[in-house]
């Protein structure tokens, strides 16, 4: 055997086994990033679209991840980047052309249930609003966390995550014995 | 329950709604896909370099005199680059210049240009854009919602989150908003006499005037002008989406394809004025100067511009990020044409200020600068031609 033909067996065993790993990983941590897809994009069919761009993104750059303790860190990094740059590619106003929260005159109060008014409001948030509230109250990182992520200063993501709970304040009434 | 631990339980609740089985034979497949589209996509660059490399001398050997009658090819404005600052210095340094001469909401007051102000009943902090109407208001709330108030201060009409826009006519007489899947245009000053209603569905997203006629986004499908008497619709001729109306005018700005680029176009002659990497954003009051946005930084705004609306000449530009700012909400025109209205705010400062960006390139300050911190109010102006 000559010695490409060594190197190439050798690369073909890498990557087997590169494979089986990240396939046990992806058995492992895909429904958590769908999970979260799903909350940011908020759509069961882009969510699928954004864990495979992400998955993908992830198998190709497999072999350059040493650190294998802080892959999940690193998924979640590319999820995010993944979606910041979908919603960057489409202009504000043409994001909601694709998944329009339904415009109808109606209260709050009419809504089937509070968790369900909480996720029409979710929905109904910018992009970037969206992923903060996403981060923080979800997959619960703290400010600094989601500023390094979205790549937002931290007085960014308080004042973001702020309005967004003053808003909701507004729209959905706390429950009587809260007040 | 507090609203933190409500938002907890309602994304708790809906994430477990989501389920995904992709296999790794999916994700190889989608990786041999990527890998291709990579190498294609460096491989169109490079051909294009090659092509400019040979075709700018022939362009000069071969360019033929005018004919008069084909259309000169349309130019394509110098691409943005971003000038680096060693030190980035916010607002320091930028001189206050003269009171905003337009109208403008901060807190829950409206200043108007001569100095007279009104209270609104809902904060500049949960504002996108709002206009009189009907003795009362119009707003457009930070969630894309629609919300009407009457003289009192009682609200009228109020749509759920959504994509509500206004529009107002060149001569500020008319007011358009999309409600319920349904174009609306009055009399700003009536009480809704003469008012047209025309249904457009949910996925209607209203631009602005263009003469008598307005532009929408989604109706029927791609950018269109909308008559919204008869119902009448014409495409606007080579954008896929449209961002700004010359409301006096004929022209229309917006993004070509999915990569965004920016071009203006005439509706009247349906010609391409201009194609490049300025995205335009707010046609001046006259229509011969539009603000733009770099395409490369379209949502968030690292660079911002006026250019010459007929050939995208830049004529002045500033550069937000080389002072570490960051734009937030719309900009408008001065009434006089001559120079743009922005709200900014440090990104690693505690300031935010309203700043003019005049055709002859000066930035000055239009406002003294207001902390910045999550209760401080920012600046929102009125809806304009």
């Amino acid at each position: 055997m000559t010695v490409q033909g060594v190197r190439m067996r050798a690369r073909e065993r890498t990557d087997a086994s590169g494979d089986a790993e990240f396939g046990e990983w992806m058995s492992a941590r895909q429904g958590a990033l769908v999970r979260t897809a799903y909350l940011l994009t908020g759509s069961q069919h882009a969510a699928e679209d954004l864990v495979q761009a992400t998955l993908t993104k992830l198998y190709l750059a497999w072999d350059r991840i040493s650190d294998r303790q802080h892959v999940d860190a690193y998924a979640r990094r590319a999820l995010v980047n993944e979606h910041r740059s979908t919603w960057r590619r489409a202009h504000r106003r043409l994001e909601v052309l694709s998944d329009a929260v339904p415009e109808a005159p109606q209260a709050a109060s009419e809504y089937d249930g509070e968790r369900e008014a909480v996720w029409q409001f979710v929905q109904g948030l910018p992009p970037r609003q969206r992923a903060v509230i996403v981060l923080r109250y979800y997959e619960d990182l703290s400010e600094a966390e989601i500023a390094d992520l979205l790549g937002i200063s931290t007085g960014t993501v308080k004042s973001q995550a702020s309005r967004a709970l003053a808003s909701l304040r507004d729209r959905v009434p706390a429950r009587e014995e809260d007040r | 329950m507090n609203h933190e631990q409500l938002l907890r339980e309602a994304l708790a609740a809906k994430a477990t709604e989501a389920s995904v089985d992709l296999t790794l034979d999916d994700i190889r497949r989608s990786a041999g896909r990527r890998r291709w589209q990579t190498r294609r996509r460096v491989g169109a660059v490079l051909a294009v370099a090659a092509a400019l490399v040979v075709g700018i001398p022939a362009a000069i050997l071969l360019r033929p005199a005018g004919d008069g009658v084909s259309p000169a090819p349309a130019p394509s404005p110098t691409a943005p680059t971003t000038s680096s600052s060693p030190r980035p210095e916010g607002l320091d340094g930028i001189a206050r210049g003269k009171d905003p001469q337009v109208a403008y909401l901060h807190g829950r007051e409206v200043h108007q240009p001569d100095g007279t102000t009104a209270r609104l009943p809902y904060g500049s902090s949960f504002v996108a854009g709002f206009t009189a109407y009907h003795g009362g208001w119009l707003l457009l709330d930070d969630l894309g919602g629609l919300r009407q108030y009457d003289n009192t201060g009682a609200l009228v009409l109020r749509s759920q989150t959504g994509e509500a826009a206004l529009a107002v006519s060149a001569d500020q007489m008319r007011t358009a908003f999309v409600y319920g899947g349904h174009l609306r245009v009055g009399i700003a000053t009536g009480m809704g006499q003469g008012e047209s209603d025309l249904p457009v569905g949910n996925n209607a997203r209203l631009v602005g005037f263009l003469g008598d006629s307005v532009v929408l986004n989604g109706y029927p499908d791609s950018p269109h002008v909308v008559d919204p008497g008869t119902g009448h619709t014409a495409r606007v001729p080579g954008l896929e989406i449209a961002w700004c109306t010359a409301a006096g005018g004929d022209l229309v700005g917006g993004t070509v394809d999915s990569d965004g680029r920016g071009r203006v176009v005439s509706t009247s002659s349906a010609r391409t004025l201009w194609t490049g990497d300025w995205v335009p954003d707010a046609f001046s009051p006259d229509g011969s100067r539009v603000l733009a946005v770099p395409v490369s930084s379209l949502n968030e705004p690292d660079e911002v511009a006026v250019l010459d609306a007929r050939t995208g000449t830049v004529l002045a530009r500033f550069s937000l990020a080389a002072r570490d700012l960051a734009a937030a909400g719309r900009p408008v025109w001065e009434p006089s044409g001559d120079a743009v209205l922005f709200d900014v705010r440090e990104t690693q400062g505690a300031q935010q200020a309203v700043l003019r960006l005049a055709v002859d390139g000066t930035v000055t300050r239009a406002t003294d600068p207001a902390p910045l911190n999550g209760d401080a109010p920012g600046w929102v102006f009125a809806t304009r031609p």
